[in-house]
């Protein structure tokens, strides 16, 4: 029981102090890791939204056009295109480790990624 | 995970953390004023840190998301952010000590890299300082709008003098012999070749006001003093302009 | 004025337009959109109107001269934040942006002839009109609540404001070993992981400064958006036991019982469900019980804001019914409804949703006035929520119109996974302070 506490307060103190390893898991998980990244989604009867739309929705985080100088997030403006691609697709796929952007990446197709990719590279940083 | 297999992780975890809990929470907690460094303190801590390894780096620079500031291989992608590719090991480490400790404090995101310092182990301070120092130096951005302009025929000609033989009538000592006749660095003095210039000018400014204080023997402070407002953004270009290619926009 | 109609009419010509839209043709002034709301909908609305036609006249209707931000609004109770950090100013919208204020509260809508009349009583034409008015706490929806209640004793704080601080002040100053009780709310409300977050950083707060005090949740639902998430960081970090149901949901090892976790959440099954309020006493009656408490924090149900309901905007659900693809009123011709008070179907009623709403109405009314096709919509809701002020979470969505014609999610994960790791964890908390900033920005900077 002593023990148990022990292990509940010294975990809980892990916890708030992060000492461990950045990519070794605290507590052992079983296997199940997360589902393999759907195919890109296909091009249906209606339009993909325009690439200005989609980037829009990134501003909340990644600044107004992407502009961005105090907050820890990338800043997007002026980004090259095929850079913006391939973290994107990086992102969606897994390859590149991120907190929510995974997700946010599997909203959108290869088409839409390049769209939005060509707005930002567009937009002069300032 | 079985249950003994479970019971000995735990036991490993409980050691781990007992080892290093003290040191952090007083970290945490009291935030006691971080030590400044002598040469020697200095060249103790860094002797202290365990052997890096550059793999095992890029694991820590993937997953502590270093990219999303400092860019994917360290190349910043904006003039906001410093670039951490090719920098000296000793540098680097000192860095996220004095991050960690608390020493470097100077501003808001300073104060993001004591939340992340704080999360690396001595392991990962120096592997992650490894990755960095196995990369080449600092490549442009390729966007050409997040560009400085380009010197001048006369500023190349006052930056480089300023840099190389520094300007005794203000009593300022050449960058180049600390910082080496390319930018290069020297020991835990920093390479600053291909530096972004927003962050190379806030960093003067910073040590400028005192905000930043890590420097050993306050000697940046003292260089930043006497530069002034001009001379210090026209360095930053300079040093900017040190890469390949270039790193200004090019004249069309 | 004739160099300017001459300059519109040859944009609607050059542009080949077959029926030039008769706002642009008819007026030789710049058209007038008017909104109602200043907060997160609202704000948002008026700056990318203004960035996508600096000409069209925006004129912004709102009660108060400064914002006072919800969004981490709750991190004041643990004295993680300010009620001064909270205020945000009108001042580069109107400066930069060319935004012009009215101080006044939107009282009547003449659909007809196109008014606004505010209570001051003047009167405001448009030619497109936004309502963006929030929600309104229904406090009588709980016997013995009331908001004279709210203002003096107990709290909601679900706006924030004088309450909040009466909130902050009565946690931090309750007795050693007190009951705080949170009651949630109902289904749909404002903001669904924040109740949870709030109650969960007093439990924090509350093991530092008070370790013997006890937090309870009482609520009218068994679950709540990023409950498995949220539960497998309370219990890390206080040793929660989440609900048996939970146990096969959350994939990742639990904390095996310890000593009492001081957090308990009372779902509706085990008898949860706030059903009256005696402050006299200050005793909050369940489902299952009395309960005694120190502190109570009352989240009642909640409508549109009392504006859409004053506008006739507003169905039996007690929100407003908009088209999705543009987000028109099915009430009301050329008035659009944003943010909280709209049925937005899957998007929850959070900030980030108000902000992407905003922005695509913006652009639909920005088009529609140049003649354009705005295409396909898409919007967001990319949250970020603390168990802990370390542990951070999050729900993260993509919305577009479904083959239903309803707006459905189209990504598959939404929430943090269980095998993060302490990196992505931390960092999650890191990034929704920077949230907090980088949101702000994008909507009023």
């Amino acid at each position: 029981m002593r023990f148990r506490h022990l292990t509940l307060t010294l975990v809980a103190l892990v916890f708030a102090i992060g000492l461990l390893g950045a990519n070794a898991p605290v507590f052992a998980a079983p296997a199940a890791t997360m589902p393999p990244p759907p195919a890109a989604l296909p091009a249906g009867p209606k339009a993909p939204p325009s690439g200005a739309a989609i980037a829009q929705t990134c501003a909340g985080c990644h600044g107004t056009e992407g502009r961005l100088k105090a907050a820890a997030f990338m800043p997007l403006a002026g980004m090259p295109k095929a850079q913006l691609v391939q973290a994107m697709r990086d992102f969606r796929s897994g390859k590149r480790p991120a907190t929510l952007m995974r997700h946010v990446a599997e909203g959108f197709s290869d088409g839409e990624i390049d769209a939005m990719a060509a707005y930002f590279a567009a937009v002069k940083p300032e | 995970m079985k249950p003994a297999a479970l019971f000995v992780a735990r036991r490993a975890l409980l050691a781990a953390a007992l080892a290093a809990s003290n040191a952090a929470q007083a970290n945490e907690t009291t935030h006691p004023k971080a030590q400044p460094w002598t040469p020697v303190t200095l060249q103790t801590a860094l002797k202290e840190l365990p052997k890096g390894n550059a793999a095992a780096g890029k694991q820590v620079h993937d997953g502590m998301m270093c990219a999303s500031c400092h860019g994917a291989a360290g190349n910043a992608t904006t003039m906001n952010w410093p670039s951490v590719a090719g920098q000296r090991f000793d540098y680097t480490a000192k860095m996220l000590l004095d991050y960690r400790s608390g020493l470097r404090d100077e501003d808001p995101r300073a104060r993001l890299m004591t939340s992340i310092a704080r999360m690396m182990t001595p392991q990962q301070i120096a592997d992650v300082s490894a990755y960095y120092a196995s990369l080449p130096k600092p490549v442009a951005p390729q966007a050409q709008a997040v560009l400085p302009a380009p010197l001048s025929a006369a500023e190349l000609q006052r930056a480089e003098r300023l840099v190389r033989k520094g300007d005794s009538s203000r009593l300022i000592t050449a960058c180049a012999s600390c910082h080496g006749l390319h930018g290069q660095g020297k020991g835990s003095t920093p390479a600053i070749a291909g530096q972004t210039t927003d962050y190379f000018v806030r960093t003067m400014r910073l040590y400028h006001s005192g905000a930043r204080h890590n420097d050993v023997y306050a000697g940046m402070s003292q260089f930043s003093q006497r530069l002034g407002d001009a001379d210090t953004v026209l360095i930053a270009r300079y040093y900017a302009s040190l890469t390949t290619p270039p790193r200004v926009a090019q004249a069309n | 004025m004739t160099t300017r109609r001459q300059f519109l009419l040859a944009g609607a010509t050059s542009l080949g337009l077959a029926a030039t839209p008769a706002i642009v043709r008819a007026g030789q002034a710049p058209a007038r959109i008017v909104i109602v709301g200043g907060g997160v909908g609202g704000a948002t609305a008026a700056k990318y109107l203004k960035m996508a036609d600096p000409r069209l006249q925006v004129t912004v209707i709102e009660k108060n001269p400064v914002y006072i931000r919800p969004y981490g609004s709750s991190e004041v109770l643990n004295q993680h934040t300010t009620m001064q950090a909270l205020e945000v100013r009108y001042d580069t919208l109107r400066d930069k942006y060319g935004v012009t204020f009215v101080f006044d509260t939107a009282k009547s809508l003449d659909p007809v002839a196109k008014t606004v009349t505010t209570a001051g009583g003047k009167v405001l034409g448009y030619d497109k009109l936004i309502v963006a008015p929030g929600i309104k706490l229904r406090y009588d929806s709980l016997p013995g609540y009331s908001e004279q209640l709210a203002e003096t004793q107990v709290p909601s704080a679900w706006i924030p404001g004088a309450q909040t601080a009466l909130l902050a002040k009565q946690l931090q100053s309750m007795r050693d070993g007190g009951v705080f009780v949170l009651a949630a709310p109902p289904n749909p409300y404002r903001c669904p992981p924040g109740p949870y977050e709030r109650a969960a950083l007093m439990t924090e707060w509350f093991s530092r400064h008070n370790p013997r005090a006890k937090v309870l949740i009482a609520d009218p639902k068994d679950s709540f958006v990023t409950d498995e998430t949220a539960m497998l960081g309370w219990n890390r970090l206080y040793g929660f036991q989440p609900p048996a149901e939970y146990r096969s949901k959350i994939k990742a090892e639990l904390l095996p019982p310890g000593k009492p976790c001081a957090l308990e959440w009372l779902q509706a099954k085990a008898g949860g469900t706030p059903q009256r309020l005696d402050a006299k006493t200050m005793t909050l009656h369940t489902a299952g019980g009395a309960i005694k408490a120190d502190v109570i924090n009352i989240i009642p149900a909640m409508a549109a804001g009392q504006i859409a309901f004053d506008f006739g905007l507003t169905n039996d659900s007690g929100f407003c019914p908009v088209h999705r693809s543009t987000f028109e009123s099915t009430l009301h011709k050329d008035v659009h409804v944003i943010g909280d008070a709209s049925i937005a179907d899957a998007m929850p009623k959070s900030g980030f949703s108000a902000n992407t709403q905003a922005k695509w109405v913006a652009r639909v009314i920005a088009d529609q006035l140049a003649g354009r096709d705005s295409g396909t919509p898409v919007w967001e809701n990319t949250c970020y929520a603390l168990a802990g002020k370390d542990y951070g979470l999050f729900v993260a969505d993509v919305f577009r119109i479904k083959d239903d014609g309803k707006i459905g999610r189209v990504n598959k994960a939404r929430y943090l996974p269980f095998d993060a790791t302490p990196a992505q964890i931390r960092l999650s908390a890191v990034y929704q302070q920077a949230w907090i900033q980088a949101f702000t920005q994008d909507i009023f900077a």
